[in-house]
């Protein structure tokens, strides 16, 4: 038994649901022959990864999808030892760079350089190159992507390259310049629902439309999580039902209740509690761009639109300087009270006269 | 710089030269005599300037004062004054060595400064006459002795010092006079005339010294003595002279009791004559009650407590002679064999002569035997011990520090403690009566050993600081020592830095608490200052009361300014070189805060909760990447991130809904089935249900299920066996079988590491699930038999 997640992920192009244009010239590419490096990108949950599996079973077929674990130990300069965990088949290795923090140049250098340095023996038999595919490249340092830019043109005959990342924004001209770049946007929420209709009709479950609209919804146009959402649905309660409570995730929830906890009352003492829920979350790991997006689209629900264009500006610049930063909690503190601030003086403009009562 | 003084001090010296080559200067004459014959020269040779500047000028400086002035008169002065005003200071400043005199030497004798003097500028000038006991007036009058006349003296002024018979000296012969002239005993002339006994006593020393230097014992060498004492730092000069001397190590117990038993006792034990007694050797705790089998000891204790000086006055007291070595020397493994070959050379020549009774190594600061210099110097030094033939004292002041643990098993082990204040502070007093100082209060005293932390000699250290700043206001200066001292809880800080006492310290005061420690002060501001209650200025209009508004408006400007000085020190400390950002930093994460919210702080200053938040953030991290690992075969497609904020919940939920909603044997049964699928262990199981959990939500799934199901599930699990892609390291394991064959296990995780799993085929396939299941088995196996 495996999540539905899990379970229903298209292994070929012709199992895809959505996207089918796009993934028709992915077939075109990859039957052309001439395959060039690919930088996939689009919000989680729309199906990238997906789409790099039925690319490595285009190329290699079946023997792409037999996977096993290595380690690999590098040293760094310092003499610190870094480890690294791929997942591979005979024919691609997927890695993940950032895992090694900020030595991940070391790995690019090493483990990538070793890869693409070895040349297939049969030819006849299989592609002349290896893949190489690169998670989270918008995390990589810029030494890192420095690192790799060289290596993709220099080993271009033994190796191709698919990066993967959400956000093309932090990844360097010289790297995207020389990708194929596809975006893969979020699915709309017709296409997730088709896709939730078509695992309950293999699970042999009745899905009410309303239901499917709502997880849709809910899951923010993340297919990954609307699936989720629905098994875990299933498994609360069996024939389901159109008005049937979908469980989000905790910290989400957390999230919000933080976010509203600002919105109801802003006394230093609410700016305390604020803080130490804003530390839970860290410890969570939950990142921080996405702790302030969802504490500002909550924040701007009890606004009116004067005061949510002042405070979509300040947020955009406090997030600015939390990335500047690396201590977030103090960043989401400054931007609290700035709202606070600004919260309370408008809604005392708003209503004069009666402000003295409330202080 | 150097070569700049040195050359000034040659040109002095030559200046004096010429004028002791002048021909006038017999041996013979009394040095006051010899004075007073240059000076009369000096005079006449002014007098010749003087005169001739009188020449050259048109106008008798008497017609000065006439109240018509004429035109040119006019215009003289005025240029007069331009050069007055416009004339630089000393030519070499500071290149004359001022002599010490005698005490009040200058007694009685008023002085007049012209012009500018070579190397003193006047104030300086008038100092040093005022510190001899002299006067120094501004116009010449009858009582006056000396015009000091510089370059550029005033025409008056040398004018009428001829006049009323005012005997005109230079720099030079002000100091020379200084260091000549003796002390208040003798009444000073108006003129220096006479030949006084101690002055000519005194030349007489000077030949003496200088010809027969060997053959009488000299007086200016005692001189010379008694000088070097009273220049003596005081803790120096009042350093205990015999054991009784010694603080705190009076008792029958003491260390230095101890001490002076186990020397004494030494070479009847360890030594090579016949009356040798074998120790006998004992084990275990109470082995420090055996002295006699230790050929060393080892003195540990904080700085300042007199280890050293203890170890050389037992030493002294049992007549032994001390060969004494400190950090200053090499003590590399090789300087130590050196060593120790001499000191036996030494012995050996001690046992022919029998004046010299018997020999003690003194190895100081033991715990500075570090660095690549003295590379193997414990080591050595144990060697060293267990052949010695002497015995060996060793002091340090860490006694936990790795290095001194395994020497200190063969040494006697003696712990000095800090002395009480009650015994530092009476011998405190007995030196402030010796040094003539009684005005110091007691509990000024008891706080200004407290603040040096009872270390006695930092103590007497601050108390001839204070003495030297002029005794009078030693208690001020005491307390001021003190408030910078006490203050270094950074939690004190922290509340300083909020209250109203710093609201008129200077800048550089206010960043002083940032920089007590600039990691630890910022998050401390940071986790503290939304508990101050500020206050407005009182310079404001105060019927003005703080609304809640301006509050909040201080608070964000603090916090605003708080996240700046984050920016600010990852700037720091991402690009190496930009330290310079430091005191900017100490300003937007400390100084401005605090003015912001300065006021009334409310309750405790908290510690950061960052650090423990942060670890918290990379223990879960760390977990999280171990999850990821073991899932990426089944999940390929997923990163940490995306695991976190997607599957975890669901995750958890597909775990434990059916436990609970289920039958309990069915319950189980499918979410170890779950498990088994993602590769889960019960670890990570765990680890899950941690990550859900919320603080204040109490939405804990795993908590609400009843024990029976809790334990039956953990039984179930560990029933069965379950094939994982990757190895189970058990760090228990681990650490022992590292311990036991090192490189070997290192082998071995590059051989798990490299387990195969084909997943397709893996199912069907008997042949190779026993193939794998042995693959993994064989380690564990491994690791139990060894």
């Amino acid at each position: 038994m495996s999540l539905w997640c899990d379970k229903y992920q298209p292994k070929t192009f012709n199992e895809l649901d959505y996207r089918l244009e796009q993934a028709a010239l992915l077939q075109a590419v990859v039957a052309d022959g001439d395959f060039p490096h690919f930088l996939i990108y689009g919000p989680s949950g729309s199906g990238k990864k997906t789409r790099i599996k039925c690319l490595l079973h285009a190329l290699y077929g079946d023997g792409a999808q037999s996977l096993r674990i290595e380690n690999h130990v590098y040293e760094t300069p310092s003499r610190k030892k870094v480890e690294i965990t791929t997942i591979g088949s005979n024919y691609h290795v997927q890695v993940n760079p950032s895992d090694a923090g900020i030595y991940d140049r070391i790995v690019i250098q090493e483990l990538i350089k070793t890869i693409a340095q070895t040349k297939q023996i049969n030819i006849n038999e299989q592609r002349s190159f290896k893949v190489i595919v690169i998670i989270e490249v918008d995390k990589l340092t810029r030494d890192a992507q420095h690192a790799l830019r060289r290596t993709m043109e220099k080993y271009v005959s033994s190796c191709r390259i698919i990066l993967c990342c959400n956000s093309t924004s932090r990844v360097i001209p010289a790297i995207r310049s020389r990708c194929l770049a596809i975006r893969l946007a979020a699915p709309t929420i017709d296409e997730i629902n088709g896709v939730l209709q078509k695992v309950t009709n293999f699970e042999g479950i009745q899905l009410p439309i309303d239901l499917a609209n709502r997880i849709s919804e809910k899951s923010q146009r993340n297919l990954r999580r609307a699936l989720l959402m629905l098994q875990t649905c299933a498994t609360q309660k069996l024939p389901l039902t159109k008005d049937q409570q979908i469980t989000e995730p905790d910290w989400e929830v957390y999230l919000r209740d933080t976010a509203r906890m600002v919105g109801e009352e802003q006394t230093p003492q609410r700016i305390l509690q604020a803080r130490e829920r804003l530390y839970e979350l860290v410890a969570h790991c939950i990142p921080a761009e996405i702790i302030f997006k969802g504490l500002l689209e909550e924040l701007l629900t009890n606004c009116d639109n004067v005061l949510k264009v002042k405070i979509t500006h300040i947020a955009a610049e406090y997030e600015h300087r939390l990335r500047q930063g690396s201590k977030e909690v103090f960043h989401f503190e400054a931007f609290i009270a700035k709202f606070m601030c600004v919260y309370k003086e408008h809604m005392l403009t708003e209503t004069t006269g009666i402000d003295e009562e409330f202080e | 710089m150097t070569d700049i003084r040195n050359f000034f001090k040659k040109v002095s010296t030559a200046n004096k030269k010429r004028t002791r080559d002048d021909p006038v200067d017999h041996e013979e004459i009394t040095s006051t005599a010899k004075l007073e014959q240059k000076l009369s020269t000096k005079i006449s040779k002014e007098k010749v300037v003087s005169q001739t500047k009188t020449n050259i000028n048109t106008t008798p400086p008497k017609k000065m004062k006439t109240k018509e002035i004429d035109p040119i008169e006019k215009k003289k002065r005025f240029e007069n004054y331009k050069s007055f005003i416009n004339r630089g200071g000393p030519d070499a400043p500071g290149s004359k060595t001022i002599p010490d005199g005698e005490k009040n030497c200058l007694k009685n004798l008023t002085f007049v400064i012209s012009g500018i003097l070579e190397s003193l500028e006047r104030d300086e000038c008038k100092n040093l006459i005022e510190k001899y006991g002299g006067r120094v007036t501004v116009a010449l009058s009858g009582k006056t002795n000396y015009l000091i006349a510089g370059r550029e003296p005033s025409e008056g002024k040398l004018n009428k010092a001829r006049a009323t018979k005012v005997a005109v000296i230079s720099e030079d012969d002000l100091l020379e006079l200084i260091q000549t002239r003796p002390g208040d005993e003798v009444t000073p002339k108006k003129k220096v005339s006479t030949t006084s006994e101690s002055s000519s006593t005194q030349l007489k020393r000077k030949s003496s010294s200088t010809v027969s230097k060997s053959t009488d014992p000299s007086p200016m060498k005692i001189q010379k003595q008694s000088d070097d004492e009273s220049n003596l730092l005081w803790a120096d000069k009042y350093k205990p002279q015999t054991i009784k001397n010694l603080i705190g190590q009076q008792g029958e117990k003491s260390c230095v009791q101890k001490l002076i038993i186990w020397l004494r006792d030494w070479y009847k034990h360890h030594g090579v004559s016949d009356e040798k007694v074998k120790a006998k050797s004992s084990f275990g705790f109470n082995r420090n009650e055996n002295p006699a089998m230790f050929k060393a000891a080892l003195l540990s204790g904080p700085p300042g407590i007199g280890k050293t000086t203890a170890a050389q006055l037992v030493c002294q007291h049992l007549n032994y002679e001390y060969i004494e070595k400190n950090a200053s020397d090499q003590r590399s493994k090789k300087s130590m064999t050196n060593l120790s070959s001499d000191t036996y050379s030494v012995v050996n020549l001690a046992n022919k002569s029998a004046t010299i009774s018997k020999y003690v190594l003194i190895m100081d600061e033991v715990d500075g035997v570090a660095g690549n210099e003295d590379r193997g110097g414990v080591q050595e030094l144990i060697s060293l011990i267990k052949r010695s033939r002497i015995p060996i004292i060793c002091i340090c002041n860490d006694r936990q520090h790795k290095k001194i643990r395994s020497l200190a098993s063969y040494c006697y082990d003696l712990r000095f403690y800090r002395p009480t204040i009650v015994q530092i502070r009476a011998r405190m007093l007995t030196i402030l009566h010796r040094e003539n100082i009684e005005n110091i209060k007691e509990d000024v005293l008891d706080e200004i050993i407290q603040s040096c932390n009872q270390d006695i000699r930092q103590t007497i250290h601050s108390l001839n600081l204070w003495s030297t700043h002029g005794t009078t206001n030693a208690n001020k200066l005491a307390a001021k020592m003190i408030e910078k001292t006490t203050n270094t809880n950074p939690f004190e800080l922290c509340r300083l830095s909020f209250s109203d006492e710093l609201r008129e310290k200077s800048l550089s005061d206010k960043s002083d608490i940032f920089f007590y420690d600039y990691q630890l002060m910022p998050l401390l501001i940071q986790e503290n200052y939304l508990q101050c209650q500020p206050h407005l200025a009182t310079s404001n209009n105060q019927k003005r009361t703080l609304t809640n508004l301006d509050h909040l408006n201080l608070i964000s400007k603090a916090a605003d300014s708080i996240a700046l000085g984050d920016v600010c020190s990852q700037m720091i400390f991402s690009k190496n070189d930009s330290w310079s950002l430091l005191p900017y930093q100490s300003i937007f994460s400390t100084v401005a805060p605090c003015s912001y919210v300065r006021g009334h702080f409310r309750g405790m200053a908290n510690f950061s909760s960052y650090f423990g938040q942060r670890s918290r953030a990379n223990k879960n991290a760390r977990v999280l990447n171990e999850i990821e690992k073991h899932i990426c075969l089944k999940v390929a497609s997923i990163n940490k991130q995306e695991f976190n904020l997607d599957y975890l919940t669901y995750l958890n939920q597909a775990l434990l809904t059916p436990l609970k909603m289920a039958s309990q044997d069915k319950g189980v049964e499918q979410c170890i089935s779950l498990l088994d699928d993602y590769y889960l262990n019960r670890d990570d199981f765990q680890t899950i249900i941690e990550l859900n959990t919320w603080s204040k939500t109490g939405r804990n799934l795993y908590e609400q299920l009843d024990t029976q199901t809790k334990s039956l599930l953990t039984r179930t699990y560990n029933k069965t066996n379950h094939r994982t892609p990757y190895a189970i390291v058990d760090i228990k394991k681990l650490k022992k079988s590292k311990g036991l064959m090192g490189e070997e296990s290192d082998e071995e995780q590059g051989e798990e590491a490299s387990i195969i799993i084909d997943e397709n085929t893996i199912e069907e396939d008997a042949m190779i699930k026993i193939a794998k299941n042995r693959e993994i088995n064989k380690p564990t196996k491994k690791s139990r038999n060894k």
